[in-house]
């Protein structure tokens, strides 16, 4: 029986697509055999950035309609062998699936695969609710801002009160010099208010922007920053225990000079 | 007696204006006086439209009424389907599932095309028994669905499908045909993952020796 994990954050934007998208590349990576699964009904994105909009036939509304069965609806990834996509509907909305659908779906799907990554979207609606019905434990991402934090937590103690505790977190687009300088919240800041498990610190990476174009997820990428962060995760969620991202802090020539003349 | 119906003349035929209010047996029988009454007057073979009302009847009742009209040689024109949307959308009628579907003379499908005056943008879905024309793009994420053939006056980025009842000839033309997904009758052609240079022509999509082909629309 395989895993149920939803990537979930409240606040819309912070990356939980890519991230999405990238765990389930590290998994496959590692042989591991990985469904995503886009609930976001009406504002589909995974396929996108997963470079398989052109390959979709039937989707996940498909599939809960009777319409066809579940293994005409799963894409094979067109690098990893184990890797598999079933998306989102785009011509209907939120409520043409039922969280009751959603768990027996998440149910099947957990019995061919290792683990079962669900792209949550934005909210708290009934997309928000579908996406966590079927899953075994949440990874909460947020970005070092006030209002993702505030939203990160409010999802936490939603989750809680529908029973899946302990809930891990991801924490994006960490720029180190402004942290530096105090200009952006530290992780430290944010895990104290949320009192979760820390899971990951991704940096900002223009690369991930290149990545989401083409349709290749940064893990692919050894030289991209951004994605061994997230193959870091990816063996943590395994079991390793490997340790947090060192962020170098690279100063530019100009803060170099103006430390020179003590600007 | 009430008038019930009303038959009013337009460009093409006859119109059928029903009362809403009025109990399906008695419209029955006021619709047969009349064809009865003026049998001279009706052409034979004259198209009639019914306006949307008719969705208050049953499938059953719809056919009664198609089939009162042919006794007296009278053809039903098709309605015209409205733009499927999302709920989310306000400036667009959604169309009622199970809209009537008429039966259509079959080898004249291209007469019966459906005008989209407009742009279809990501998330909206146009489904026609007949040939769909776009006067606008296709972007990616919107779907045309037609029984006949498909022709875009603008970009298609979208999916495509033209024969939908498993018509082999139906062909899809656009003045840049950069389509998702093409599938005609039952196949199905994807766009190619490498990015290719599109013609700078018009382009036809049909189906040839078991595949889906592309070519000049002037060929």
């Amino acid at each position: 029986m395989g895993e149920v994990i939803v990537i979930t954050s409240g606040k819309g934007g912070v990356g939980k697509t890519t991230t999405t998208a990238n765990l389930g590349t590290g998994f496959a990576l590692l042989g591991k055999k990985v469904v995503l699964v886009d609930t976001d009904i009406g504002l589909r994105n995974l396929d996108v950035v997963m470079g398989l909009e052109n390959r979709i036939v039937y989707d996940l509304v498909d599939v809960t309609d009777g319409n066809c069965r579940l293994k005409q609806a799963l894409i094979r990834d067109k690098r990893y062998e184990t890797l598999y996509l079933l998306p989102a509907a785009q011509t209907r909305d939120k409520n043409a699936v039922s969280p009751d659908q959603m768990k027996q779906l998440c149910q099947e799907l957990a019995e061919e695969f290792d683990y079962v990554i669900i792209d949550c979207p934005a909210g708290i609606e009934q997309g928000f609710k579908n996406a966590i019905a079927g899953a075994d434990q949440a990874i909460i991402v947020t970005t070092p801002e006030v209002s993702a934090v505030r939203d990160a937590d409010r999802i936490i103690g939603l989750l809680e009160s529908e029973g899946k505790c302990h809930p891990k977190l991801v924490v994006n687009r960490i720029r180190p010099l402004m942290v530096k300088k105090g200009d952006m919240m530290n992780i430290d800041d944010i895990i104290e208010i949320l009192a979760v498990d820390l899971l990951g610190i991704i940096p900002e990476d223009e690369f991930i922007v290149v990545s989401t174009n083409r349709g290749e997820p940064a893990v692919t990428n050894p030289a991209s920053l951004a994605g061994m962060a997230y193959k870091n995760i990816v063996r943590r969620l395994l079991g390793e225990n490997v340790p947090l991202m060192i962020l170098e802090v690279h100063e530019g020539f100009f803060e170099r000079l103006k430390k020179l003349f003590g600007v | 007696m009430r008038e019930m119906i009303v038959f009013k003349g337009y460009r093409d035929g006859l119109e059928l204006i029903i009362d809403e209010s009025a109990e399906f047996g008695a419209i029955l029988s006021q619709l047969k006086n009349k064809l009865d009454s003026a049998t001279n007057f009706f052409m034979q073979g004259a198209m009639v439209k019914i306006p949307a009302v008719t969705h208050l009847f049953t499938d059953s009742q719809q056919q009664q009424i198609y089939r009162l009209l042919a006794d007296y040689g009278l053809t039903l024109k098709e309605e015209e389907p409205e733009v499927l949307e999302n709920q989310a959308s306000s400036q667009d009628v959604e169309l009622a599932e199970g809209a009537i579907s008429c039966s259509v003379n079959q080898e004249n499908y291209e007469t019966n095309a459906f005008i989209v005056k407009r742009t279809l943008r990501n998330g909206q879905c146009v489904k026609h028994t007949g040939a769909v024309v776009v006067l606008g793009d296709v972007n990616p994420g919107a779907e045309v669905v037609a029984g006949g053939d498909i022709m875009i006056f603008g970009a298609c980025r979208g999916v495509v499908h033209a024969g939908s009842e498993g018509n082999e000839q139906a062909t899809i033309t656009a003045n840049r045909l950069q389509a998702m997904q093409i599938r005609i009758a039952d196949m199905i052609a994807r766009s190619p993952d490498s990015q290719v240079t599109p013609r700078d022509c018009a382009e036809r999509a049909r189906i040839a020796d078991g595949q889906v082909i592309i070519e000049p629309a002037h060929k």
